[in-house]
């Protein structure tokens, strides 16, 4: 290689250069897809947030503010909205079809349990996301949810005190939810898929042995 | 890759080929035959050998990498790279046509008087009502220890199947239908 | 022309030339970085060879490729690349501009309670009027004499869709559509409207103007 065969610039050039092997049934690999998705909803939710302001005065004032002035708000709303559908969906399809492969032993099982934290992180961030509008849904959706966290037999009244903020659903609900959504949740997302994707290139570089 | 030469090709032609592939950083090795003169390029990228087609008394190449790609599968950039790409391609455009023809809505301010909205009900507080439902009256609160076992059974399925030996392949099939197919009920409308 | 690929494998190299030799083939074998070419020099072809060997194994028959043959490959490749780099292109621009966009400050700001600032004073003479945005709404400010300010909405109450305008010379505001006349407080002078114009509190700070809240 002639390039340049040092740092992460060779590390990138040999991953892209590297063979790969022939798998059967390729079409039912999603992990590039999700990638492409997730990467998309960073995007949009950074822009997002240049506009959204995580008040229950201003929430649903500034998402519709969103939709209607801000320029291409349609687009970067619709997008990150219908994005996390197909994370979801493509996300439960990956869980599916490594199952009923039964491609989560060996030398994948560390990415099993990765994989499984990450689906429960992205339903995180699809809940604590559907709250950020605080309209009337969103507003009865955190009410009925506490309501069932709370059924949760000795952690459910402390985490759904921890999770509405104060004594009743309002603005420490929706600060919480916005935290989660946009600081604690996409970071621990990040770390999963970074650790995930250097797991893989370790893989495919003959570092680990089976 | 083997370079072909014509039939009537001279030492000098030989040499051309050789001197051409040194100029690239190939190694070439002349293969006696009686018929024709054959080059054989032994050492380097045979991608870079490509263009040995345009010399005048070439009558062809022979790619030689088929099987070992065939066996090894080809590499990442530029064919699996093109595939991704024209994915990608797809998949942005799909979201940008749902974004402009199905956007999401904003429904109406928040008023803790009036009562809750009909119809807006998210896949998760409906699959936890559902499954709490199921339970019977009064110990619906078991839907949490439930969920959480049925997450441990997901994360112990690896473990499941090496033990299951011989038979378990087929168990982890069954336990994994029957959690999808107890996830699926939960979420049906 | 026909030749057989093998894989760097000594054993079946051993015993491809062991068929050959009791074929009464001549061989001419070449080892490369990856693979073992043999070319049947004289007495068969190499597919006779492949035939006749035991068992096939990795051994694979390769076939020459005229140059016509590469020609076209390489024009199909350029155009490929073409195609590919000017979708790349194509994406790259449809993200870039729609974020590009996005962040541009739009052209109304979201409305915030409390004071807003929307003029300032040395735009605004006396007798002279401003159409400013604040948030979904259009304010008309209006200064009468040296000092007084007033802010009204501006759209007419009579049909939403017509614009307001003001007319210094008789210190009224008008909408060209329909003939409705307000005073400086939202009242109706005449015409058709029904219901009176909304106004805000407006203030001067320094010199600029702020909006308050609607009376």
């Amino acid at each position: 290689m002639r390039l340049s065969e040092h740092g992460l610039l060779g590390t990138f050039y040999a991953a892209m250069r590297r063979p790969v092997p022939p798998a059967g049934r390729g079409y039912l690999r999603f992990g590039w897809l999700l990638l492409l998705l997730l990467a998309a909803q960073v995007i949009s939710g950074v822009l997002l947030a240049v506009y959204y302001r995580p008040t229950p005065e201003l929430a649903s004032k500034s998402v519709a503010y969103i939709m209607r002035s801000v320029r291409w708000g349609w687009l970067i709303r619709g997008i990150h909205h219908w994005a996390s559908f197909f994370v979801l969906a493509l996300a439960g399809l990956q869980l599916v079809r490594i199952v009923a492969t039964g491609a989560y032993q060996g030398v994948r099982r560390p990415r099993w349990t990765l994989g499984l934290l990450l689906l429960l992180a992205l339903v995180g961030l699809a809940i604590s996301g559907d709250l950020l509008p605080w309209d009337a849904d969103a507003y009865w959706t955190a009410r009925a949810l506490l309501a069932e966290v709370e059924r949760m037999p000795w952690l459910g009244a402390g985490l759904a005190n921890v999770l509405r903020g104060s004594a009743d659903v309002g603005a420490d609900t929706l600060s919480r939810a916005f935290v989660l959504h946009v600081l604690l949740l996409p970071a621990l997302v990040l770390l999963l898929v970074g650790v995930n994707l250097w797991m893989l290139e370790r893989r495919a570089r003959g570092e680990v042995r089976q | 890759m083997i370079v072909v030469l014509d039939r009537g090709a001279t030492q000098d032609d030989v040499a051309e080929v050789l001197d051409e592939l040194a100029a690239l950083g190939l190694e070439g090795r002349v293969l006696r035959t009686t018929e024709r003169s054959l080059v054989h390029v032994s050492r380097g990228s045979t991608r870079l050998a490509r263009r040995l087609a345009r010399m005048e008394r070439v009558t062809g190449l022979v790619p030689t990498s088929g099987p070992r790609v065939r066996r090894e599968g080809r590499r990442f950039y530029p064919y699996h790279f093109v595939t991704w790409c024209a994915v990608a391609f797809l998949a942005m455009g799909a979201l940008v046509a749902l974004a402009g023809f199905l956007p999401p809505g904003l429904g109406d301010a928040v008023d803790p008087r009036a009562p809750a909205p009909a119809g807006f009900e998210p896949w998760y507080l409906r699959g936890l009502q559902r499954a709490a439902a199921a339970f019977p009256a009064g110990s619906a609160w078991m839907v949490w220890p439930a969920a959480l076992a049925a997450l441990v059974l997901l994360y112990l399925m690896p473990r499941l199947e090496r033990a299951g030996g011989a038979r378990g392949r087929s168990a982890a099939l069954a336990v994994g239908g029957a959690l999808l197919a107890i996830f699926v009920y939960v979420l049906l409308p | 022309m026909s030749f057989l690929v093998l894989p760097l494998d000594d054993d079946l190299l051993a015993r491809v030339e062991q068929t050959a030799a009791a074929r009464g083939l001549c061989l001419d074998v070449s080892r490369g970085e990856e693979q073992v070419i043999v070319c049947v020099a004289s007495g068969g072809s190499a597919a006779e060879l492949l035939e006749a060997l035991p068992e096939r194994g990795a051994v694979e028959l390769v076939e020459l490729q005229r140059r016509e043959v590469y020609a076209r490959q390489r024009a199909r490749r350029r155009l490929l690349s073409a195609l590919v780099a000017s979708l790349a292109l194509l994406t790259a621009v449809g993200w870039a501009i729609p974020i590009a966009g996005f962040l541009r400050p739009p052209p109304a700001p979201l409305h915030t309670p409390g004071f807003v600032p929307v003029a300032s004073v040395q735009r605004l003479p006396p007798g002279g009027a401003q159409r400013v945005w604040v948030g979904e709404r259009q304010v008309l400010v209006v200064q009468l004499r040296a000092g007084r300010y007033f802010a009204l909405d501006g759209r007419c109450t009579f049909m939403e869709d017509c614009q307001l305008e003001w007319d210094p010379g008789r210190e009224r505001v008008v909408c060209p559509c329909h003939g409705c006349v307000f005073d400086v407080y939202g009242n109706i002078v005449s015409g058709p409207p029904w219901a009176p114009l909304p106004s805000y509190t407006v203030e001067r700070i320094g010199d600029r103007l702020y909006l308050g809240e609607r009376k």
